[in-house]
């Protein structure tokens, strides 16, 4: 609620002593855990502007912190291979594309490769500004493969039109230099004169294909004028792998050597205190056999310019790691310097391919971590798989995490979206939900073989204090012909919304009724005023003829 | 007729998939969700039925197992030793099952189960496949979708109490009607006045 807003209602309810407030909405619709209702799935990529056979990967979904209906959803068009803006203004219900891209005319393709790595991210800044990270190319560049650069574009009339700044640009670039960047993540500290916008992607090194060859490192670059420019990108691995202790003792002696390790996968949260937190996976090149995974947590005090390392955790036989990638987000609850939460995808006991979504928080900066927990409920004796597990926190500290579920898929390539909240930020978590109101076919679309595969997104989540929106990719409208991937969402409401406007429907007449009854009201105040002012001075007896005023000595 | 267009359309699908894999998974990536085919896809007890896995590792055998993950063992399949458009670690896997004698008519679930390889992912695994098994009088209702969820609301809740804009013109309207009844009680009372005055008033000298 903006404080406009929030001064004027307090202002009315002062002026007659009528208490108003936000109004619970357990009970209706699909209840969980009888805090949350659960709407029906809305089309977001609802045919307007639509080509046949469009398929979008699964977006990343932002509320408006300023207005709780407010929300973007970024996606990538895959045939297309263009950025994508869905824009809603009430809460989710109906989406707008916007029809202004935001990548610059000279890099339109936003796609990428990669496997499980975003092809974009999105944030919010002050005054309704969107902060759009992307990656850009063209056919001059080599196609998907080869130099990639990496955007930032911002918008501030609800994606009508962009301003777009470099962060790293690769055009151009040949034989061993060329240089391929795929975005990681994207935050904003709003806390300042100027938005700070902090960038995370990550750079490989295509050539030379045969060893030795570059491992991918983890970048970081960071804006202090809000997007308009960035400071050069930092390697936020530089500083753990100079200590040679850091290498990894699994690796055989003659591999283990700084210029064989990397990273990647960065993603990133902000504390209130300005403080940067970076989880970055290792990676390695001519190491064989690779030592097991590792996730490190690098951490800034100043705004992104140096960074110091420790591990979060390591894989093991009993832990499968980070597989597709941690998702970390802060919150300012539960505990005095707020709450690092993470989740991602692996398994506490290693069983064949299986995945399930895991979850941990530190409490005190990231200098120490809460064991995993489990937390997808389903039939542990299924092995049903949850992938790409993906975390919003409300300002109110409530935590929603949603992933793609396998449970219901009866043996089909089929999945949903499933989820769950935590009010205790994290200490406990609800039973989980089924948000999807549909299985959706796997076996066309952006998660088939050699249209997407391993290209799919985590399901996108946005939270405020009155709800969360899910977005998702769907088949449901396509077949093996079409390939048709659109894009569906759903609302978790735990309060009322308030109102567009300070009137209720019809209030504009009885506002028009009330004006007329007050002039009809004024105009005899007026008129009977008028006719005391003609007899005044004295007592209000009029002066009559054939009698001289008395005299009063 | 019905039998044999399914086992058709079981063959396209099969073929398509195969050459799309084949073609498109060097262009897009590499690993996605293992997954089973099955040819035909109905069948009747006792018959024989050929299994087509996806993305299986290349390094392990596949056990495929009846209803459950710890149902009868089916057969073992070895990944094929050459990629057949897939690359990296993952393989196609093929083989023969054969249903069986005392399956009921309906969907089944074929498991395909594949132990975890150090150092490499597989995503999917263990991974279920649907067949029918068919039978005297059974229908083929084909593939179960799922259930759908139903009776969510579409539209959310938006506060139903009191706003600031219905305050205010509370206000006003209470203010409104407070002048209207001061300005008639004025009227009325200056005109009461007006009266009395003039029946007090002392009629003047004659002309």
């Amino acid at each position: 609620m903006s404080r406009r807003r929030a001064a004027a209602r307090a202002g009315a309810v002062g002026l007659l002593l009528v208490a108003t407030g936000a109004t619970g909405v357990a009970g209706g619709g699909e209840a969980r855990d009888g805090k949350g209702r659960l709407t029906g799935a809305a089309f977001v990529t609802n045919g307007k502007d639509e080509v046949p056979g469009h398929s979008y990967t699964s977006p990343v979904v932002i509320v408006d912190p300023d207005d709780p209906r407010k929300l973007y959803a970024a996606a990538v068009e895959i045939r297309t291979e263009a950025c994508v803006l869905f824009r809603s203004s009430d809460a989710g219900r109906s989406w707008t594309k916007a029809t202004a891209s935001p990548a610059p005319a000279a890099f339109p393709k936003c796609t990428h490769d990669n496997g499980f790595v975003p092809m974009s991210a999105v944030a919010m800044g002050r005054e309704g500004t969107l902060y759009y990270f992307h990656i850009g190319w063209d056919a001059q560049d080599g196609g998907r493969s080869e130099n990639r650069s990496v955007f930032l574009a911002r918008t501030r009339d609800f994606g009508e039109t962009w301003e777009s700044t470099p962060v790293n640009v690769n055009r151009g670039k040949t034989g061993d230099d060329i240089e391929k960047n795929v975005p990681s993540d994207l935050v904003v500290d709003t806390s300042g004169e100027q938005d700070v916008v902090i960038v995370s992607y990550t750079a490989s090194y295509p050539n030379p294909s045969t060893p030795p060859t570059r491992p991918g490192q983890p970048f970081v670059a960071t804006s202090t004028d809000g997007g308009r420019t960035f400071g050069p990108p930092v390697n936020i691995s530089t500083s753990w792998y100079d200590n040679a202790a850091n290498l990894p003792s699994e690796a055989p002696e003659g591999a283990r050597k700084k210029e064989n390790f990397g990273g990647s996968g960065s993603n990133l949260a902000v504390a209130g205190d300005g403080a940067i937190y970076a989880t970055w996976n290792r990676s390695q090149a001519n190491v064989t056999p690779p030592p097991p995974p590792s996730t490190q947590l690098a951490v800034s005090t100043d705004k992104g310019r140096t960074w110091t390392s420790s591990v979060l955790h390591a894989g093991n036989a009993n832990q499968t790691g980070p597989g597709n990638g941690l998702q970390l987000a802060w919150s300012s609850h539960g505990a005095d310097n707020g709450t690092l939460h993470a989740v991602w995808e692996g398994r506490l006991v290693t069983y064949q391919g299986d995945r399930d979504v895991l979850y941990r928080r530190s409490l005190d900066g990231g200098r120490s971590w809460s064991e995993p927990v489990l937390l997808n409920d389903d039939d542990p004796n299924q092995y049903f798989a949850q992938y790409q597990p993906n975390i919003a926190v409300a300002p109110g500290g409530r935590l929603e995490v949603v992933w793609w579920d396998f449970r219901g898929s009866e043996g089909l390539i089929s999945n949903d979206v499933y989820g769950a909240t935590s009010t205790d930020s994290g200490a406990t978590w609800s039973r989980n939900f089924r948000v999807t109101d549909q299985l959706i076919n796997r076996r066309i679309g952006v998660w088939k073989p050699g249209f997407g595969g391993d290209v799919r997104q985590a399901p996108g989540v946005a939270a405020n204090d009155r709800l969360s929106v899910v977005v998702w990719d769907d088949t449901r409208n396509g077949d093996l012909q079409t390939e048709t991937t659109d894009l569906y969402a759903a609302t978790v409401q735990y309060e009322a919304l308030p109102r567009t406007s300070g009137l209720a429907p019809g209030a504009g007449y009885a506002l028009a009724a009330v004006i007329g009854v007050a002039g009809v009201g004024l105009l005899m105040v007026i008129a009977a005023a008028a006719t005391r002012g003609r007899r005044a001075p004295g007592t209000g007896a009029p002066a009559t003829p054939g009698r001289e005023p008395m005299e009063v000595a | 007729m019905l039998r044999g267009s399914i086992r058709r359309w079981t063959l396209a699908v099969g073929g398509a998939a195969l050459a799309s894999l084949a073609a498109a998974a060097s262009a897009w990536g590499c690993a996605s969700v293992a997954s089973l085919d099955f040819n035909p896809g109905v069948a009747p007890p006792g018959s024989q039925v050929e299994v087509l896995v996806t993305f299986t590792n290349k390094d392990k055998p596949v056990e495929l197992r009846w209803d459950s993950v710890n149902g009868p063992l089916l057969a073992t399949i070895e990944p094929a030793t050459f990629s057949e458009g897939l690359h990296g670690n993952w393989r196609f896997a093929k083989g023969t099952i054969t249903v069986p004698d005392n399956a009921p008519s309906g969907p089944h679930i074929v498991v395909a189960s594949q132990e975890a390889v150090a150092g490499t992912a597989t995503w999917g695994m263990p991974a279920r496949g649907l067949l029918q098994v068919s039978g005297a009088g059974s229908p083929v209702v084909g593939q179960p979708t799922g259930s759908t969820a139903t009776g969510r609301p579409m539209e959310l809740v938006s506060e139903d109490s009191v706003g600031a804009g219905e305050l205010a013109l509370v206000g006003l309207g209470a203010a409104g009607i407070t002048l209207f009844v001061g300005g008639v009680g004025l009227v009325v009372v200056t005109a009461r006045r007006d009266r009395k005055a003039a029946a007090a008033t002392v009629p003047g000298p004659s002309a």
